[in-house]
């Protein structure tokens, strides 16, 4: 049984849909970023799934129960879905122990608990900070430890790291990861960092314009993505024209590859190939088929561009060792295979 | 998750809120119904009355004079404290604004026991500039600091005169400021019933206060009163525009360079110093020495503590009963305008803001028909006066409050609503209690406010039932100067204390409604 399930769900305001036609499963345990510019659609997603929001259509089921279908939805109290907002959400009259405590009031265990998530969070000497003087990776943790004390079925984490400095982010990145993890907790964040979504994520759920277009692992959609859309909001990607041949090879102007996918594709299709910069090789020293023309230094790789002799431009990354000089003549070739996308 | 704009409110909190301004409606909307009642023929009769366009004529002649001398004031004021470097500037800064500590009709009370017999058209325009023109000199000052002296520096580099420059580009933007400033003492000046009463100027207050005693004459106040809030309608909604433009002018300003400000000739800082002092001794050293004076006197016959004592804690409980009134009435409308914003809050919201329309006079008047015609055992009711008192300072309150309440993110209220609150509970536990210290001061600021208020008191105290304001009022009318004296200090005290924290405010910058003072 999956921890949530949602089935074709449509919302937005005053009878006009924002998120339409949602549907995905996710299991217990896992941590799912959804992953999408600004204004597609994910806040929404976030807000009805809390049950801020109720839906037009399409139903949201928690372990198996019907929070909200068409009919009378689920009041967000009664859902048991922890919650944690962007920034500054901690409860600024109270102090840590009592943010903790928040959602717990009447649990005669309370003080026990508290003690827990300080520990699991590393605040034990700050229970009686005020959320101001706490940094603001502080304030994040006091924030998912309230949300995590009425051992809620689902937390949602709506972008979490936004407000912090970006070498805190990292660093937060992995505390949450391991919070989740030691509490076995289940958890949706939304977030518009690709770098974020993917180095968090055990699934990945991508939204544009109020739909959902693509919904796995960071590693799967990473590498072999449904769609150039999907490809582009992942990173930097080579669109290479290529034509379908047959079981799995390709050919370009680099020559016959292969692909990752061979599904519904017929032979003598036109297409493109997508990769990755790492899937391309640069050697200046063999005999030449295109031209270095610039080189953007990222400290621990680079990532080159070269113009080929067809006038295609390619962009390759790799280790930083030897420096590339833009007018060098060099040779590029393709080391993995790609995803071929028909036109 | 920030965004509740789109939202639809909780059908309770929005019925409750719309409940609230409907109640805070009724003044405004019985007037109405009054002035239906009376008949085609008479409404006809009473505009063609001669007498009915002298009022409007000397109303609206004594606020242009007023707001004219008001302007005429408070530029030179505002360019001498924002852009020279005049002898005890710091001081002169926060002196300016303390006109606003004395009630209009104390000032006319202390000019008249100073000068027996002084009255009319010109000392009203004397006394009423006297008490209002910081609502013009400190938008002024706000703007003329913040101005963005580039803009001056560029027109100075093409070519232009510092004067020319001056009027070029920081003069243009202090324009909106200027006029949100103008039309706020215009509205002062039409409301106004104490200064205008005392001086014997048939202005609008005075002359629906006579009619209203002379109860012969009932349609005809109802009329002209209906006649004054119309211009105050039409005052309100032209400074809505201005101050909306002076807004934006300020929101895209950037990083404003400053200017150094001038070192003055020993001449002009004498003369600067002059016109400072002149200022003070007609706004503030005048009343307060002729109050010290009557004071001094008054203690010949020796004062009924008593009786004082009597004004004070009447005066004191009446107002607190009505600012807790209008705290209640506030807040779900606060609530609601805070969340969530489309036409139907907005429309909730602008008619809660009706008492900024009605001066007292005309709140006095329609509760005393709304009394006797509908629900005779409140008429000259305390809980009638308190009513009063939270319908003509509910913005004061709805300011405070909405202010407060915006200033705690929506998202803390959703949380506690995940972590099991019901909603009115979550609202409680988070927003009601975080923003509580506002919401409290600004009852606090209707209490004060309400403390000095005199014509609505006048037309609806129970009998017998005296505050300090009906204290003076009533020595006045019998010429017992001295005796009225200590009521006038205490007054000038309580007024203090809101005129204070308005001044403030906008000086440092905060967004406020001026209009609400």
């Amino acid at each position: 049984m999956s921890a949530i399930s949602i089935q074709g769900l449509s919302a937005g305001y005053g009878g006009e849909a924002v998120i339409s036609d949602i549907s995905f499963d996710l299991s217990h345990q896992q941590l799912l970023a959804i992953l999408g510019p600004s204004g597609s659609g994910k806040s929404t997603l976030l807000k009805t799934i809390a049950g801020f929001l109720t839906p037009i259509a399409g139903s949201i089921t928690l372990d198996g129960e019907f929070v909200s279908s068409t009919g009378s939805p689920v009041p967000p109290e009664k859902r048991n879905i922890g919650l944690v907002p962007q920034e500054g959400s901690l409860f600024p009259h109270l102090d840590v122990s009592a943010n903790i405590s928040f959602g717990i009031k009447r649990d005669p265990q309370r003080k026990k608990r508290v003690d827990e998530l300080l520990d699991i969070i590393s605040m034990q000497e700050y229970p009686h900070a005020r959320p101001q003087e706490l940094s603001g990776g502080q304030q994040q943790r006091v924030a998912l430890a309230r949300a995590l004390a009425p051992k809620p079925k689902l937390i949602l984490l709506d972008e979490p790291f936004t407000a912090l400095d970006t070498s805190l982010r990292a660093q937060m990145r992995e505390d949450i990861r391991s919070i989740l993890t030691l509490t076995s907790t289940t958890a949706i964040m939304v977030t518009h960092d690709q770098e974020e979504a993917l180095a968090t994520a055990d699934q990945l759920a991508i939204m544009q314009n109020g739909k959902l277009i693509a919904f796995g692992t960071p590693h799967t959609l990473y590498n072999s993505p449904t769609s150039r859309e999907v490809a582009q909001l992942l990173g930097e990607i080579n669109e290479i024209p290529a034509i379908f041949e047959t079981d799995r090879s390709v050919r370009t102007e680099f020559g016959v590859t292969t692909t990752i996918n061979s599904e519904d594709l017929t032979p003598g299709e036109q297409g493109t190939l997508i990769l990755r910069p790492e899937a391309l090789v640069i050697d200046e020293t063999a005999s030449a088929n295109g031209t270095i023309i610039d080189s953007l230094f990222h400290g621990h790789d680079s990532l080159i561009s070269v113009r080929m002799d067809s006038g295609l431009v390619v962009k390759l990354r790799e280790p930083t060792q030897t420096t590339r000089t833009p007018g060098t003549q060099c040779w590029v070739t393709l080391t993995r295979p790609g995803t071929f996308l028909r036109s | 998750m920030q965004n509740n704009g789109n939202a639809k409110a909780p059908s309770l909190l929005f019925w409750g809120a719309a409940l609230c301004a409907c109640i805070a409606a009724i003044p405004l909307v019985y007037l109405a119904i009054r002035i239906g009642g009376a008949g085609a023929s008479e409404i006809f009769a009473i505009l063609t009355r001669l007498r009915t366009w002298e009022t409007v004529a000397t109303s609206v002649g004594l606020a242009i004079v007023v707001v004219v001398a008001c302007l005429l004031i408070s530029y030179p004021t505002a360019l001498l404290l924002t852009r020279t470097k005049m002898p005890l500037r710091r001081f002169w800064f926060t002196t300016v604004a303390l006109p606003l500590a004395i009630p209009s009709y104390v000032a006319a009370y202390a000019w008249v026991a100073l000068i027996p017999g002084m009255n009319g058209f010109w000392a009203a325009s004397l006394i009423l500039t006297a008490v209002s023109f910081p609502y013009v000199l400190l938008p002024l000052l706000v703007s003329l600091r913040s101005a963005d002296i580039g803009l001056e520096q560029v027109a100075r580099s093409l070519g232009n005169k510092p004067a020319a420059a001056f009027f070029a580009t920081s003069f243009r933007q202090s324009i909106p400021a200027a006029a949100a400033g103008s039309l706020l003492v215009a509205l002062y000046v039409l409301s106004d019933f104490g200064a205008v009463a005392l001086l014997r100027v048939d202005a609008f207050t005075r002359v629906i206060y006579t009619s209203y005693r002379a109860s012969f004459d009932r349609s005809n106040a109802a009329v002209l009163a209906g006649m004054l809030v119309l211009l105050a309608v039409i005052l309100i909604s032209l400074e809505r525009k201005a101050r909306g433009r002076s807004l934006r002018f300020r929101a895209d300003k950037g990083v404003a360079a400053i200017t150094a400000p001038k070192t003055l000739t020993p001449t002009w800082s004498a003369l600067s110093s002059l016109w400072f002092i002149a200022i003070a001794v007609i706004s503030l050293v005048v009343p307060i020495v002729s109050l010290l004076i009557r004071l001094a006197e008054g203690t010949r016959r020796p004062l009924d503590w008593n009786e004082l004592g009597t004004a004070v804690v009447n005066t004191a409980w009446v107002s607190a009963i009505g600012a807790v009134i209008a705290v209640l009435l506030a807040l779900p409308i606060a609530a609601l305008a805070s969340k969530f914003r489309n036409r139907s809050t907005s429309t909730i919201e602008s008619l809660s803001y009706s008492g900024v329309a009605l001066p007292g006079v005309v709140i006095g008047l329609s509760l005393v028909f709304l009394s006797i015609n509908t629900v005779p055992f409140l008429y000259q009711s305390f809980a009638l006066l308190a009513f009063a008192y939270a319908v003509l300072f509910l913005p004061k309150s709805l300011g405070a409050s909405r202010s407060a309440l915006e200033a705690v993110p929506p998202a803390l209220g959703q949380v506690a609503q995940t972590l099991g609150y019901r909603p009115l509970n979550a609202w409680l536990y988070t927003s009601g209690r975080i923003s509580l210290p506002g919401i409290a001061a600004g009852g606090l600021l209707v209490m004060l406010t309400a403390m000095k208020e005199l014509p609505a008191t006048l037309m609806l105290r129970p009998t017998g039932f005296d505050t300090l304001a009906t204290e003076l009022w009533s020595r006045t009318e019998l010429a017992a100067f001295g005796s009225a004296a200590p009521y006038a200090l205490a007054l000038i005290l309580l007024a203090a204390v809101p005129s204070f924290a308005l001044s403030r405010s906008f000086l440092t910058g905060k967004k406020e409604t001026m209009v609400n003072a």
